[in-house]
């Protein structure tokens, strides 16, 4: 059993199971899952150890009290990526505890699009808004528009140009040095991806809010597979690092890809 | 000993990939020198995994020589491959046998 909730929660648990607890691994999600996109691979390699054997259980919390609106959209999208993702694993099953007495409404009424069971009240019913994950990724997107005066360069003034510019405006909107250094690693490889399988006619553009600052790049490209970027590139694999990479290196990374092109957004909070 | 000074990227690396192509087959140890490194991405990565899968193969040594620039040692730790490559932080210390 794995157990992914608040290191509070944790502790509960913990003295819940007194010396049982020493069968069950404990995870702080609060400190590896701000990006919920870096869940994902911690389930694939809890079950890929327990494929062979027995099967396994796990306990995910990614909603708590506190999250901000773009975190929380993130977890919605997880959520629906973790069907997918671990559909293959037959041996998992998966229970994410809500906290009803402190969660809006309208983030509860999300839960039904992305969980095939849900059980309230005590009783385990199959859930009657269930969707797949693709109409679950689309079911609650706010079109992703960048604000007018964001800072904008174009894909096709090239990967070095771009560097240059993510690293004098990330840095003049308040990002410390590594931050800068992340973000810049992070652009460009949507830029390349942009370049290398895309149409390069698309513009990156940076701006900020009151917390964080803000990197969307827009491009006709189509990443087919929605799960790029989650899972963990092999050490032989020729592809899989770049998307990784920008998960790891970002608080927040949204792609969102069709036929129609492909949109990132990448979010880094700033220091408070 | 390979220098990489600068930024490494995908207009790069193709001709690095050529490089650890020509020198992995008639050399005991390769390294590559991460040192002056500013930057290098996913496909600078790639080449540095063919080479170090290439000196495997015929029983050679691939090693990296590594500096302080914080986004270069990111790069290689998020992908795992600070534990897959053998990596030094002098040239004195990659150099010994």
């Amino acid at each position: 059993v794995l157990v992914a909730t608040s290191a509070q929660n944790c502790q509960i648990l913990r003295s819940a199971l007194g010396p049982r607890a020493d069968l069950v691994r404990f995870v702080d999600v609060q400190e590896v899952g701000g990006n919920p996109a870096r869940l994902i691979p911690i389930w694939a390699d809890f079950a890929a150890e327990s494929d062979a054997g027995s099967p396994c259980r796990g306990v995910e919390e990614p909603v708590w009290p506190g999250r901000s609106a773009p975190e929380l959209h993130a977890c919605h999208r997880h959520e629906a990526l973790v069907n997918l993702a671990l559909a293959d694993h037959s041996s998992l099953q998966l229970l994410c505890p809500y906290d009803r007495t402190s969660l809006p409404e309208d983030i509860l009424e999300r839960v039904w699009a992305t969980h095939p069971f849900v059980t309230e009240a005590g009783t385990r019913a199959q859930s009657s808004g269930y969707l797949s994950t693709d109409a679950a990724l689309v079911s609650y997107q706010e079109p992703l528009t960048p604000p007018d005066d964001a800072f904008t360069v174009a894909v096709s003034a090239g990967p070095a140009a771009i560097r240059r510019f993510v690293a004098s405006v990330a840095s003049r909107l308040g990002l410390g040095r590594e931050r800068v250094g992340d973000t810049i690693l992070a652009v460009h490889e949507l830029v390349a991806n942009a370049l290398t399988h895309g149409t390069g006619d698309g513009a990156v553009r940076i701006w900020t809010t009151p917390d964080a600052v803000l990197v969307q790049i827009d491009d006709g490209g189509w990443i087919e597979d929605p799960l790029a970027g989650l899972k963990r590139p092999t050490s032989n694999a020729r592809d899989g690092r770049g998307l990784w990479l920008v998960n790891h290196l970002c608080d927040l990374a949204e792609i969102r890809s069709s036929p129609n092109g492909t949109t990132a957004r990448l979010l880094q909070k700033l220091e408070a | 000993v390979v220098e990489l000074c600068g930024e490494h990227d995908l207009v790069t690396s193709a001709r690095l990939g050529e490089i650890f192509d020509t020198l992995v087959p008639s050399h005991d140890l390769v390294v590559a020198d991460l040192s002056e490194t500013d930057f290098i991405d996913s496909t600078v990565l790639l080449a540095l995994v063919q080479a170090d899968r290439h000196a495997r193969e015929r029983g050679s040594k691939f090693r990296l020589q590594l500096g302080t620039e914080p986004i270069v040692r990111k790069a290689l730790e998020i992908t795992n491959l600070l534990d897959r490559l053998d990596h030094y932080p002098t040239r004195e210390q990659v150099l010994a046998l």
